[in-house]
């Protein structure tokens, strides 16, 4: 077919105005990727730098053989290995919901998660510490029951760390399961109930293994922002619960050890490559098995 | 309409735009903008009052850049090194030392500033001039705390248990030499220091990193005690019958300078210089320190009247001594990180 407005176009041609299109649409996405690359470079040469012009390993070997500082980047990815499962059993539910029902409480569930994700994470924190702090409500009701007699410690700990970051990730996980869930018939839960299976059996044959891939989408994103969190740590943790991001900021800027702070991100950014390469060759494993 | 024209024409029109917004119109005020860097907050409200003094008395037309921190500052100074994008920074004196010696602060030439006569020589440097000096004490909430707190060892007092909240980065590591100093060390043997926190321990409730966390999480009721407490930012909380309180313990006392430092490579370096004198000023000084309650630099001018029935006769004020504090910082952080801040 002719392209209006345009006489007879040969085919070569009209390949090399695809491609120029083609070029000049993904130009942006190349600017962002330069950009990113150059900062991830700039680390890299930082990490290498050990001062006075001269290159090694020293901060990488220090990271190795410190266990403080190896202790904050296996903390980080403990507290996300188990936080992202945690933040899958909350956000499932929601999803399904939002994607079986219509009107009023799909509409109520998708505004209460768009406030929740767009409001900023400090805010997000402070209410938190209205909620689970010494003279939070928590612990101000359980004191006027009488069933503590001194506040319960939600904060300050690895308990308020994990509780924040639960609460506040589930928008990353529900809105990739919902995406899928939605495009998922309902008439396929219809027909396995109808051929004989319960409800039980319909989630867990049917629905689940056509939703994976989106829970495999929200579980990267759950665990990669678990893995990278900064506020919620920082605020929340009082200084006795630290993790990884917390500790390169301040050696970047408080400490000034602009070296061992990259090392530690080339750390950081090592696992989550790892974990992404993983997800996602299970991810291909998942769907291959789908299709056989 | 034609797919590759419809294209060529919104890149054209982003372009179009873009250069507009780059452009824009000239700026209509012919006065030379000099850019100050500070905190936010209580310093950037205490400069927005005094600004069109300031502006008047050094034909400037002065606008404001936040910093996070001093350090967040001076990273971002560095950052912009090749094309810096601010004229005065003001910081702390360890901080503004770092900033001279990485370059991206030039010596102060205090002979082109007339004011700097009225400063006493211990707060000029070649990194910056202190504009004011600010104190350090102890900021606490009345109706959470059982005694008037007095001393630095008061924070010590086991009816403190789990209501104290302090910080190491905080004016770098300053709480943990105090600690040094009333345990009969300095930051020279800073072991006497990591001894007395130690023993603070069962008083901790938690450890901050801002000033502005400090007074959120006292506010909040989650602590009763920001065990090193600056100020200005909780000045205007202070008063007859607020709960909340300030002390500058008799000894030692810590008097925080605020030098404000000449970025290096900028185009209106006499503005800007004419800028500090302006802000030398006895009439600026005034009006800047009643808004922090701090002590001007300038001897001419007076402090605020409201800081004199809560600030003592500055008699045991101990001068950091911050060359060995920078050189010493990271071995110190990350033993605090070992030894005092964990469970």
């Amino acid at each position: 077919m002719e392209p209006r407005g345009a006489g007879p176009v040969a085919p070569t041609a009209g390949r090399a105005r695809r491609g120029r299109d083609a070029a000049l649409l993904t130009l942006p996405a190349v600017l962002v990727l330069l950009v990113f690359f150059a900062a991830t470079a700039t680390i890299v040469v930082a990490s290498l730098s050990v001062g006075g012009g001269r290159w090694g390993l020293r901060h990488y070997l220090r990271l190795c053989s410190d266990p403080l500082y190896l202790g904050y980047l296996w903390r980080s990815f403990r507290v996300a290995l188990y936080c992202t499962p945690i933040t899958l059993l909350l956000g499932y539910p929601v999803a399904y919901v939002m994607a079986r029902t219509t009107g009023p409480v799909r509409m109520a569930l998708t505004l209460l998660l768009v406030v929740q994700f767009f409001t900023s994470y400090v805010i997000r924190a402070y209410a938190l510490i209205l909620v689970l702090g010494n003279n939070g409500i928590i612990n101000r009701t359980l004191l006027a029951l009488g069933a503590v007699d001194r506040p319960l410690k939600l904060l300050y700990n690895e308990l308020g760390v994990a509780i924040s970051l639960v609460l506040i990730a589930v928008p990353f996980m529900v809105f990739p399961i919902y995406g899928v869930l939605k495009n998922v018939e309902p008439n396929l839960e219809a027909a396995a109930t109808s051929l004989g299976a319960d409800r039980r059996r319909v989630f867990w044959h049917v629905v689940l293994p056509l939703s994976l891939p989106g829970v495999l989408a929200g579980a990267i994103l759950v665990f990669l922002f678990d893995l990278t969190a900064y506020i919620m740590p920082g605020l929340l943790g009082g200084g006795y619960f630290d993790m990884a991001a917390n500790v390169i900021y301040d050696q970047a800027m408080e400490v000034r050890d602009r070296g061992f702070a990259s090392a530690m991100s080339m750390g950081l950014l090592v696992v989550t490559l790892l974990m992404v390469y993983l997800s996602n060759r299970w991810g291909a494993r998942v769907s291959e098995r789908a299709g056989e | 309409m034609n797919r590759p024209r419809g294209l060529a024409a919104l890149l054209a029109l982003t372009v179009l735009l873009v250069a507009a917004t780059l452009l824009g119109p000239a700026p209509v005020d012919a006065q030379p903008e000099i850019v100050l860097m500070t905190w936010g907050g209580a310093f950037r409200d205490a400069f927005e009052a005094a600004k069109p003094d300031i502006e008047k008395a050094a034909r400037v037309r002065l606008t404001f850049v936040t910093q996070a921190g001093a350090a967040a500052g001076l990273s971002r100074l560095e950052a912009q090194k090749a094309s810096p994008q601010v004229d005065l920074w003001t910081s702390i004196v360890s901080t503004a030392q770092d900033g001279l010696k990485s370059g991206v602060v030039e010596e102060l030439p205090v002979a082109q500033i007339p004011n700097v006569k009225q400063v006493p020589d211990y707060l000029v440097s070649p990194a910056g001039v202190a504009i004011w000096t600010s104190l350090r004490g102890i900021f606490y909430r009345s109706d959470k705390v059982p005694f008037e707190i007095k001393t630095w060892e008061d924070l010590w007092d086991p009816r403190l248990k789990g209501l104290v909240s302090t910080s190491f980065l905080l004016d770098k590591g300053n709480f943990l030499i105090m600690a040094a100093l009333i345990n009969g060390g300095s930051e020279r043997d800073i072991d006497k220091g990591f001894e007395k926190v130690k023993a603070l321990r069962p008083n901790l409730a938690f450890f901050y990193k801002t000033d502005a966390e400090s007074i959120k999480f006292l506010q909040a009721g989650e602590a009763a005690v920001a065990g090193w407490g600056i100020l200005p930012n909780v000045y205007k909380l202070l008063g007859p019958g607020s709960n909340y309180k300030f002390v500058v313990p008799a000894r030692p006392q810590f008097l925080a300078p605020i030098p404000i430092s000449l970025v290096k490579g900028r185009p209106h370096r006499a503005e800007a210089l004419r800028t500090i004198d302006a802000i030398l000023s006895p009439a600026v000084q005034e009006k800047l320190v009643e808004n922090l309650g701090s002590v001007p630099a300038n001897r001419t001018a007076s402090p605020p009247e409201k800081i004199r029935s809560f600030v003592p006769p500055l008699t045991g004020v101990y001068n950091v001594d911050w060359d060995l504090v920078n050189a010493r910082f990271s071995e110190w952080e990350s033993r605090w990180n070992r030894e005092v801040q964990v469970r």
